[in-house]
């Protein structure tokens, strides 16, 4: 928290920050937010402004459906938050949990590990994720299936690297000696000494993990219809770009932004750790 | 007064009077009389004769020579009576030929077959060849190719689509090289139509033993050679040498495959890569008119997506949920939301209005009350959870279409899933799943769907519905010569399979297409069975 506090201080680190909160909180509160049901179909591709039948404003226009696009990216920022994090998460305890294994145990298990996550990184992540999805069909759980297996390995070499190298230090010579438990190890003194580097990571990959929901969705592997989902929203629309711009550039916006913001946190963390560690 | 005279110089049908006798009272439309009267063969030109000739446009003089490049898919082609896409069938309808063709206009014209005399009965119909025609190969093309392909067509072992419509059909009789008869066992009057299915080219007589791969020996009648096929990327087609018939005006017809993406379809047609798409959708139209150069090309067919329902799998084996589902939708919203409203509503028995023995029933009336209490008198008081399976064969509608519905039926408890699948994966089980979004492609007749779809064991009887009610009354239709008779007995096949809650069909398509301004004189096909033979470049 510290080195958030630090972070924001930073203009940079602060907008990131703005527009990442802004679509954490479009997330949770959808359901107050959109001024439409996002699954309702109106006028079929009203441009910006348009007046809706009830009196109200299609502020961002509607799309082939009639749907209003602005309550469709306020409920997609909940596609994208909620999967994005779940998957995020569940790469990370499968990452995390290899690579304390690989680094404190060393041996066998980590050149076991090493082999398998070497495999995996070995294939292009695109295909890695078109072939689990067109194999298990499309769903949130085998959107995070998918982000689990192709993004874990990464994980784990950054857990691996840092384990080895908190392994070697004194105060965990002394837990050993004093016969505390692995677990015990890897969890309370091992982990808590990495999270730095792995905070830094966790932003950047949840981009990643944004834009990745957002090309499946643009591939048609993404969350089943009519679910609003950004990168779903830029197919549909890409046909009809240059005539209804609106739909594809809001979609685009979205992603975008919250890529960016993930982004300029994550700078904003790295630099504030590594002032955290000068000082 | 003008004589309507067959094409093959016999007596006309004893119908033909009749028939002639409802159009000039004002009982039957211009096109049921050309339709009917050219199906009983008598010559297109005579027909015209009496009901007028189509409105003539300014023509300019047609110009030899040149490469037609046409954007569309470049698909596997083995056996040609095997195929399921129409699109295959525009690459080999140039090299090989039909008996008939049934022309933009839906009227039946000779091709290979001179001419054609049914019986009174519509029970035996004798057929004459053109003469002087030969293969590429140099052989002579005979009675004996034909009886070769139609008996292939309904062979006990035949797994082709013709096997169901050529059902009737019970022996092909040659009576010299240039005569054949066919005997059916029941009337059947559209037998000409059916010929030009795009399941019916006709083939060598020798293409099973000379290997079954027609890509690999592409031996036609037709007016132009394969001279290059690669699955996926293209087919190119040279202009013949002592064809038969009249020569075509284009050197070379270049089929490019530019992916299952319009999008990418459309710019190779704006950057001139291209000079023809005849496919596209309607989220393209807009585009399309903005482009320079370049003409928006559309036409009303009788294409379609039905949303049916397999009544041999749960929960579809009770009939009160597959008529909540009807009820619970709204055809004129799908049409509206789904397709741009760029069509005609349908009316859930795939017979469009204007083809011509509809009937038209009294209209679908949405209750979504009723839905709920069908669904809670079946068990469902909690509603229902379903899974519509669905491939986008033909573009994104299809999905659109589908999440309308969604919205609707979810308004009777009704819990739809969409499982999107890649058209590549939808092929293997459209038929196979219990609740499915089909495409249905254009055809003259609509006697010739209802025969492959819905009569019992019919080769694509995706929703496995059968009754024998329903058999009997299509067979007494499709026997009926008069358009107005056989509209009335429509009647009852219409109503049969509405009843019987087979699907939710939504809407007919209306069919769009683009190509450059200097390709002329071509026309959209609403089966989008092109005829390149007369297009030609400017």
């Amino acid at each position: 928290m510290r080195a958030l506090g630090r972070a924001l201080r930073r203009p940079a680190s602060a907008i990131g920050f703005a527009m990442v909160a802004l679509w954490v909180v479009c997330a949770i509160f959808a359901p107050w937010l959109a001024p439409y049901d996002p699954l309702k179909s109106q006028v079929p591709l009203q441009m910006p402004f348009e007046r809706a039948p009830d009196g109200g404003v299609f502020w961002l226009g509607t799309d082939l459906l009639g749907r209003d696009i602005l309550s469709r990216l306020i409920y997609g920022a909940r596609t994208v938050v909620f999967w994005a994090g779940v998957a995020a998460s569940s790469a990370y305890i499968v990452g995390i949990t290899g690579g304390l294994c690989a680094g404190f145990y060393r041996g066998i298990t980590d050149r076991v590990l090493s082999f398998l996550a070497n495999v995996v990184l070995s294939f292009p992540v695109l295909v890695l994720y078109i072939l689990i999805i067109v194999t298990l069909g499309a769903s949130g759980l085998n959107i995070v299936l998918a982000v689990t297996f192709a993004s874990a390995p990464a994980i784990f070499r950054i857990v691996r690297a840092l384990s080895i190298d908190i392994a070697s230090r004194d105060f965990v010579s002394a837990a050993i000696t004093q016969g505390e438990n692995a677990a015990r190890i890897m969890l309370v003194d091992i982990l808590p000494n990495a999270t730095g580097p792995l905070v830094v990571d966790a932003c950047l990959r949840l981009g990643y993990i944004a834009i990745t929901i957002g090309t499946l969705g643009f591939l048609g592997l993404g969350l089943p219809p009519p679910t609003p989902d950004w990168g779903g929203m830029v197919n549909e629309g890409r046909g009809m770009a240059m005539v209804f711009p609106h739909l594809v550039v809001f979609p685009c916006i979205a992603i975008s932004s919250l890529m960016l913001g993930l982004s300029l946190l994550a700078d904003g963390l790295r630099e504030a750790s590594r002032a955290g560690a000068k000082a | 007064m003008f004589k309507l005279r067959t094409n093959s110089g016999r007596p006309v049908h004893p119908d033909v009077p009749a028939v002639t006798d409802l159009f000039l009272k004002g009982e039957i439309d211009r096109r049921s009389f050309l339709r009917t009267v050219t199906l009983l063969g008598v010559s297109a030109a005579s027909a015209y004769g009496i009901a007028g000739a189509p409105a003539a446009t300014a023509q300019e003089t047609p110009k030899k020579g040149g490469s037609l490049r046409y954007g569309g898919a470049v698909m596997e082609i083995n056996d040609p009576m095997m195929i399921t896409w129409t699109q295959p069938s525009n690459v080999l309808r140039n090299v090989l030929e039909y008996l008939t063709r049934v022309d933009e206009d839906n009227v039946t014209q000779p091709l290979l077959a001179a001419s054609w005399d049914p019986s009174a009965d519509l029970m035996t119909w004798k057929f004459k060849l053109q003469p002087n025609v030969k293969w590429s190969n140099g052989d002579a093309f005979t009675t004996e190719d034909v009886a070769f392909n139609l008996r292939r067509w309904i062979a006990p072992e035949s797994k082709s689509s013709n096997k169901s419509a050529f059902s009737a059909v019970t022996d092909v009789e040659v009576v010299n090289d240039l005569e054949f008869t066919l005997h059916l066992k029941r009337p059947t009057l559209a037998i000409p139509e059916m010929l030009f299915a795009y399941t019916c080219p006709i083939l060598h007589r020798k293409f099973v033993e000379q290997g079954g791969v027609w890509t690999k020996n592409p031996i036609g009648t037709g007016p132009y050679s394969l001279v290059e096929f690669a699955v996926g990327q293209k087919a190119t087609l040279r202009r013949r040498e002592g064809y038969w018939g009249k020569a075509p005006l284009l050197d070379e017809i270049r089929f490019i495959d530019l992916g299952t993406d319009i999008s990418a379809s459309i710019q190779a047609l704006a950057s001139g890569q291209v000079d023809l798409v005849p496919a596209i959708n309607t989220t393209d139209i807009d585009v399309v008119k903005r482009l320079p150069n370049v003409t928006l090309l559309s036409g009303r067919a009788a294409q379609t997506v039905c949303i049916r329902m397999q009544g041999t799998a749960k929960p579809f084996d009770d009939i009160r949920v597959r008529k909540a589902m009807v009820l619970a939708s709204d055809n004129q919203k799908m049409l509206q939301l789904g397709y741009r409203g760029l069509g005609v509503v349908a009316e859930n028995h795939h017979v469009a209005p204007f083809q011509p023995e509809y009937f038209k029933l009294p209209p679908l009336k949405r209750d979504v009350a009723q839905a709920k209490a069908l669904l809670a008198e079946a068990g469902y008081k909690d509603g229902l959870y379903v899974s519509l399976t669905l491939g986008n064969t033909q573009g994104r509608w299809e999905q659109d279409t589908a999440v309308i519905m969604q919205q609707q039926v979810a308004e009777a408890g009704i819990r739809m899933m969409l499982d999107v699948k890649p058209a590549s994966e939808f092929w293997p089980i459209w038929d196979k799943v219990p609740f499915g979004l089909t495409f249905w492609a254009h055809r003259p007749l609509a006697v010739m769907t209802l025969d492959l779809a819905y009569r019992s064991g019919g080769s694509w009887n995706e929703s496995r519905y059968a009754s024998d009610e329903f058999d009997a009354a299509l067979n007494k239709a499709t026997g009926i010569v008069d358009p107005k008779a056989r509209s009335q007995a429509m009647e009852s096949v219409e109503r049969i399979l509405q009843d019987a809650a087979v699907m939710v069909q939504p809407y007919w398509a209306d069919r769009f297409g683009a190509m450059s301004d200097k390709v002329k004189n071509f026309r959209l096909h609403p089966a989008t069975y092109h005829n390149l033979a007369p297009v030609w470049l400017a």
